[in-house]
């Protein structure tokens, strides 16, 4: 047995690093999505089904998927419905301040429209139709797995 | 002497056509400049004419070197003050272009007097024009008394200096002061009052803020320039004192300035921050003439004469920087109609160009980034009072080494609050509407002044050489002869700014070519708050700044946290606030006893009275 000081230090400068190098780039949010969700004028329904996706039921951080709670922290920014005139302005600031690169994946209102129609940028995803928990959750998954490369 | 004759017609005339503001400042611009030419001869020459009038009675206008640079800096600023007024002043009434001739005309008889009478004269006209152009300025009348109070004490001690020497020898020429115990203290005194010592400065962050921005530039810079002129002129006369002098000169020095930049780093509103910083600075000029005094005495010639250079340049320094920072808020508060300088944000993107490159160029300066004349001028400062080893007295070893402290501290204390001054109101996002006047001239007087900061910095070594001290200018290793200013004989410190300009100037122009090609996408947004404008509350400001230094010196600044909000003291105030209480209740003891309105009372006050008379009178 080595003296343990000799020991480190020749583990430490005869370890040699391996780097596998891919033929592809990487995906680069292979492994979590952060998701930024902004309400921008949805109905109980869509509220309710959304935020069950918290619930044990469903423990999404499993997939490495995890709610913030700013749009600078967030890789995905999720818009629960079409935006209201007066959301309009905050839906344009939180895209304006999501770092590049990032989606945006839009869920819309089944039962009424109130929204205004934007371009919005990046867009990864859109939803509608009478919507459950799990639909949503099988779309954030999907896009988890094939990441963001737009 | 044309130019002695051409400035005072000048000035005249601009009095004469006050009913036509553009008219009145024009030809006080030219006086200005003829001013300036004047001082530029009487530096080459000299002049000296003396009048007896009558018996002893002499008058006189003495133009040396001392007055002929204090002329050529004091008119150089306004000339450019006044030219600044041709806009600025449509703000204000007809009447200050007249008082602002008159304050001229009258500082130019202060500086060239040779004899008691017309100094005073001069200098009373002074105060009382300074005094009424405050009040130019609505609701103003307290500050306004605030000043003529503290002017007419230090006024008081000049008075009852000179008359000693009246009474001595009955001359009235500045010369027969000479080596006069009592003349010495008293004109020391009155002029470093003058120059806002400590604990004399509490008037200036009153009256500051609410005269207009010229006439704050003015008591500022040419008014307590009169106050070093006079300090300068009480050292050189008196050979035999100027050990005590000296010593008390870099005791109040370094203690101002200390003062003043500590007052400084805690300080949030836009025109009383470079009120203390003008403090701060007289101190540090003071501390440079006690210290040039003190090595006379010492005989280490070449330490007094560097020393004295320090004090020159120093005085070059803060005269340029201090007009160009108040023309400069004075032109982003006139806009904006706001004190704080939370409130006035983003001179340099919305006020203008210019203005917002002035703030900036003179709070570089006065925090003393290399090449600018501040640093010049801090540097010199500090590389004097490290030769404090030289004095073979321990006393005057340690009171030098520990003006150099405070200094030192001073200078870091400034900057930090430059930073605040300069980072807050120049950069950011307008939270207010402009309210938009022609500020044509006011912009050019603010390029005119930056350019004359830098260049002054740069060229240092040309002014250096102008004055008449070439044997601090030498050459070393790369660096050109005159180009190198050293601080003492054999070397002991060097500096080039001018080199320095040259070196770091071609680095800073490659490194912007290379960060230009690099073309980096920048994105810059508002912080995160649910994606709504910020408010005003929810905005980093001054206050949150300046808490740590608030915090850290609690003991000092007297720190109260409230809920919302920080309240702090300057304690020099305290003796004042106790005279004010200790003669509240004296009058109310006094008012208690004998005006209390029983009739009685009156009656005894008023047969002693009586009894008192007639005794004295019969006797």
């Amino acid at each position: 047995m080595l003296f343990w000081p000799i020991y480190g230090l020749s583990k430490r400068y005869s370890k040699r690093y391996k780097f596998d190098i891919p033929s592809k780039p990487r995906n680069p949010f292979r492994r979590s999505l952060h998701v930024f969700v902004i309400d921008a004028g949805s109905d109980v329904e869509l509220l309710l089904e959304f935020y069950s996706l918290m619930s044990p039921k469903y423990n999404i951080h499993r997939y490495g998927i995890f709610f913030v709670n700013t749009p600078r922290h967030a890789d995905l920014l999720i818009i629960l419905s079409k935006p209201t005139e007066k959301m309009l302005p905050i839906v344009k600031e939180a895209i304006n301040q999501m770092p590049e690169p990032f989606g945006v994946l839009l869920i819309e209102n089944e039962t009424f429209e109130n929204g205004v129609d934007i371009d919005l940028p990046n867009l990864v995803g859109r939803l509608k139709g009478n919507l459950e928990a799990e639909e949503i959750f099988k779309k954030l998954v999907e896009i988890a797995k094939r990441g963001l490369i737009c | 002497m044309l130019a002695f004759v051409l400035a005072i017609i000048f000035f005249l005339l601009g009095m004469v056509f006050s009913f036509n503001r553009t008219i009145s400042y024009s030809f006080g611009v030219l006086g200005a400049i003829s001013a300036v030419v004047l001082g530029f001869e009487g530096y080459k020459d000299g002049f000296y004419h003396q009048w007896d009038i009558y018996n002893n009675v002499s008058l006189g206008i003495n133009i040396d070197k001392v007055s002929s640079f204090f002329i050529i800096i004091a008119y150089i600023c306004f000339a450019l003050m006044a030219f600044y007024s041709i806009d600025f002043g449509k703000l204000f009434k007809k009447s200050m272009a007249f008082l602002m001739n008159f304050l001229m005309l009258s500082m130019l008889i202060v500086f060239c007097a040779a004899d008691f009478i017309s100094f005073l004269i001069a200098f009373k006209f002074v105060t009382i024009i300074l005094f009424f152009s405050i009040l130019e300025r609505p609701n103003t009348q307290k500050e306004g008394y605030i000043f003529l109070a503290f002017s007419e004490v230090s006024y008081a001690l000049l008075f009852v200096g000179f008359a000693v020497v009246i009474a001595s020898n009955g001359l009235f020429l500045f010369k027969a002061g000479y080596n006069n115990v009592l003349f010495a203290v008293f004109a020391f005194l009155g002029f470093v009052m003058k120059m806002d010592g400590v604990p004399t400065h509490i008037w200036v962050p009153l009256v500051y803020p609410k005269a207009p921005s010229n006439i704050a530039a003015i008591l500022s810079v040419p008014l307590t320039l009169i106050g070093a002129y006079g300090v300068f002129r009480v050292l050189v006369l008196s050979d035999n004192y100027s050990y005590v002098l000296g010593i008390l000169a870099i005791i109040i020095g370094s203690i101002s300035a200390f003062w003043g930049a500590l007052q400084a780093a805690r300080e949030t509103h836009l025109k009383t921050l470079p009120a203390y910083s003008t403090i701060e600075n007289n101190g540090m000029i003071l501390t440079a003439v006690g210290l040039s005094a003190l090595a006379k005495y010492s005989h280490l010639t070449v330490l007094s004469k560097f020393s004295y250079l320090t004090a020159l340049i120093i005085i070059i320094a803060h005269s340029l920087s201090k007009t160009t920072m108040f023309l400069t808020i004075g032109h982003a508060k006139e806009m904006l109609g706001r004190d704080s300088i939370d409130d006035v944000r983003g001179i340099l993107k919305h006020i203008s160009k210019p203005a917002g490159i002035g703030l900036l160029i003179s709070g570089l300066s006065f925090s003393a980034v290399p090449p600018l004349v501040g640093f010049v001028a801090e540097w010199m400062l500090l590389e004097s009072l490290f030769q404090s080893y030289k004095f073979s007295d321990f006393l005057l070893k340690f009171i030098i080494t520990f003006a150099g402290i405070l200094i030192a501290l001073a200078m870091g204390l400034s900057s930090f609050s430059m930073k605040k001054l300069v980072g807050f109101s120049d950069l950011g996002e307008l939270n207010f509407e402009l309210k938009r006047f022609k500020d044509f001239t006011m912009k050019w007087a603010e390029n005119i002044l930056s350019f004359l900061i830098i260049t002054s910095g740069v060229l240092s070594f040309l002014i250096i050489k102008y004055l008449g001290y070439e044997e601090f200018l030498d050459g070393l290793l790369g660096v050109p002869k005159p180009t190198l200013i050293v601080s003492s004989r054999p070397i002991f410190g060097v500096i080039s700014p001018f080199m320095f300009f040259i070196v770091v100037g071609f680095f800073l122009i490659s490194l912007l070519i290379i960060l230009k090609a690099q073309n980096k996408n920048v994105k810059t947004t508002i912080p995160w708050v649910g994606g709504l404008p910020l408010k005003e509350n929810e905005v980093y400001n001054t206050r949150g700044y300046s808490f740590i230094v608030e915090y850290v010196l609690r003991g000092i600044y007297r720190t109260k946290e409230l809920r919302t909000s920080v309240e702090t003291y300057d304690i020099s105030n305290a003796i004042y606030d106790f005279l004010v209480r200790f003669f509240k209740r004296l009058s109310a003891i006094v008012s208690n006893i004998i005006m209390n309105g029983y009739l009685h009372y009156y009656i005894i006050y008023i047969i002693a009275i009586f009894v008192i008379a007639l005794i004295v009178f019969k006797l």
